[in-house]
């Protein structure tokens, strides 16, 4: 008897039987991807609101991102973007001309995360450039073709179950001094690599 | 690097169409105001304006590649060894096209016509002049024969209230730059002797009938309009509004204060018009 006391007082603790598989999926730690270096490559469509909105058609864009996640919660970022458009005056000979606008701007992030899910919202300021001084002709721009831009907004990101890669959609507004107070409206979908 | 290269390769491929974008950044001028515009009421129904582009003058540098250029020209590929001036405002660095648009004001339909001339930094092109030229010693309507047109497209009708949109493009200016200069600088000496009728140039094009341009050498640097003038001829009440599209791949144009403009002075061209016997 004393024997058998012995033995249960050393063994080891019985532990609780596996019922069922491990989780196949594993969400990684978002540790892991919420710090450091990341790229974004997107694409999407631009829309002018105010004067520039009556000159210039809504267009193709495509643009890309480079940040720093400083902490889990905030990143700063560089924000290239360029879009193509048609110009619209009527029957007037200034009207369906191809013109491009490049966009710059340096932008900090505000990120809220749900596991996978993550809300964030973004604002920065910067330059915006026309390739071609139609606008002016037009009487909206002035006489030169690169201003001031200034804006932000917001959207979504899902996060993959790799560690590296998420997509999302983002819709910002930029008010754009020089093209008479106009406004674009960016509208784009992007994937998402952290390093 | 290894892990990076895809990303590297995406991003290049992301930048490579805005980089072809920023290929594509022409200068527009609109044409002046007001805008031409007949009533068709008028004795003779044409009117005309123009718009005067301004260059840059060349650097120094840059002036001393054009002597170099009309040098190495002069010696190796000219086989007569004529002087072949460079011009800074070329065909070759600047690209002109005109855009423009027709309204009929009137309440009945009309005929119109728009044609363009204009001026090198050699030479100017009036059709007016040519048509005085033309017309001496007979009392026939005038001919105007216009250094760039989009016959037979246009003359064309137009109903009330009715607009037609147009374009000269790249290749008409090339066409009619290339007329003017042979006009100008690549006559044979004595016109009234070999030369063909001037006309032939100005209506043939050389890729179709070379014809008057036999004297053109081959490697010459054609200069392109530094003047374009534009001209309505219409029967009844009608506007046009025209704007001109310049490709500057040099940084020609002037748009820096700080550069001192470029002032040709162009001589205007005279048709030598052989006397009737």
């Amino acid at each position: 008897m004393a024997a058998l006391l012995i033995a249960i007082a050393v063994a080891p603790a019985a532990r609780a039987q596996v019922t069922k598989e491990p989780e196949a999926a594993i969400f990684p730690d978002p540790k892991k991807f919420a710090r450091g270096l990341y790229t974004e490559g997107e694409v999407g469509a631009v829309a002018f609101l105010g004067p520039a909105g009556d000159a210039v058609s809504p267009g193709f864009a495509i643009g890309t991102r480079v940040g720093y996640d400083l902490f889990s919660f905030f990143a700063l970022q560089l924000h290239g973007l360029g879009s193509t458009h048609l110009t619209k005056a009527g029957t007037r000979p200034q009207g369906d001309q191809l013109i491009q606008t490049y966009q710059g701007t340096l932008e900090g992030k505000l990120t809220l995360r749900f596991g996978q899910l993550s809300l964030f919202g973004e604002g920065g300021i910067g330059v915006v450039r026309l390739s071609t001084n139609l606008l002016y002709q037009l009487g909206v721009e002035q006489q030169y073709r690169t201003g001031l831009a200034a804006g932000g907004g917001g959207g979504i990101d899902y996060h993959s179950l790799s560690r590296h890669f998420s997509i999302g959609l983002r819709g910002e507004l930029y008010w754009l001094r020089d093209l008479s107070s106009s406004k674009d409206l960016v509208v784009t979908t992007y994937l998402r690599y952290t390093f | 690097m290894a892990t990076y290269r895809p990303l590297l390769a995406l991003a290049f491929a992301a930048a490579a169409p805005a980089l072809a974008c920023s290929n594509n950044t022409p200068i527009y001028f609109n044409g002046p105001t007001p805008l031409l515009e007949l009533t068709g009421q008028e004795m003779i129904p044409r009117i005309t304006n123009g718009v005067q582009l301004k260059f840059r003058e060349p650097t120094d540098d840059e002036k001393k590649a054009l002597t170099d250029q009309a040098a190495a020209l002069k010696a190796a590929d000219d086989p007569m060894h004529r002087d072949i001036k460079v011009p800074w405002v070329s065909r070759d660095k600047v690209h002109l096209e005109v855009i423009f648009t027709v309204t009929n004001l009137d309440t009945e339909a009309g005929m119109f016509d728009v044609t363009v001339d204009g001026a090198s930094e050699n030479a100017k092109f009036d059709e007016d002049v040519v048509a005085m030229a033309l017309q001496q010693g007979n009392n026939d309507a005038p001919t105007y024969l216009p250094l760039i047109s989009l016959h037979p497209q246009l003359p064309a009708s137009l109903g009330p209230g009715e607009t037609y949109q147009g374009i000269f493009r790249e290749d008409d200016f090339a066409e009619g730059e290339a007329d003017l200069d042979a006009l100008d600088r690549w006559q044979p000496a004595d016109p009234m002797m070999d030369a063909p009728p001037f006309p032939a140039v100005l209506i043939n094009r050389k890729d179709v009938d070379p014809v008057g341009t036999e004297a053109v050498p081959a490697q010459v640097v054609t200069p392109a309009l530094v003047e374009v003038d534009v001209t309505l001829t219409a029967s009844k009440h009608m506007q046009c509004e025209w704007l001109v599209r310049v490709r500057d791949d040099d940084d020609r144009l002037w748009h820096d204060k700080a550069d001192a403009h470029f002032n040709p002075k162009p001589k205007l061209y005279q048709p030598m018009i052989a006397a009737t016997p």
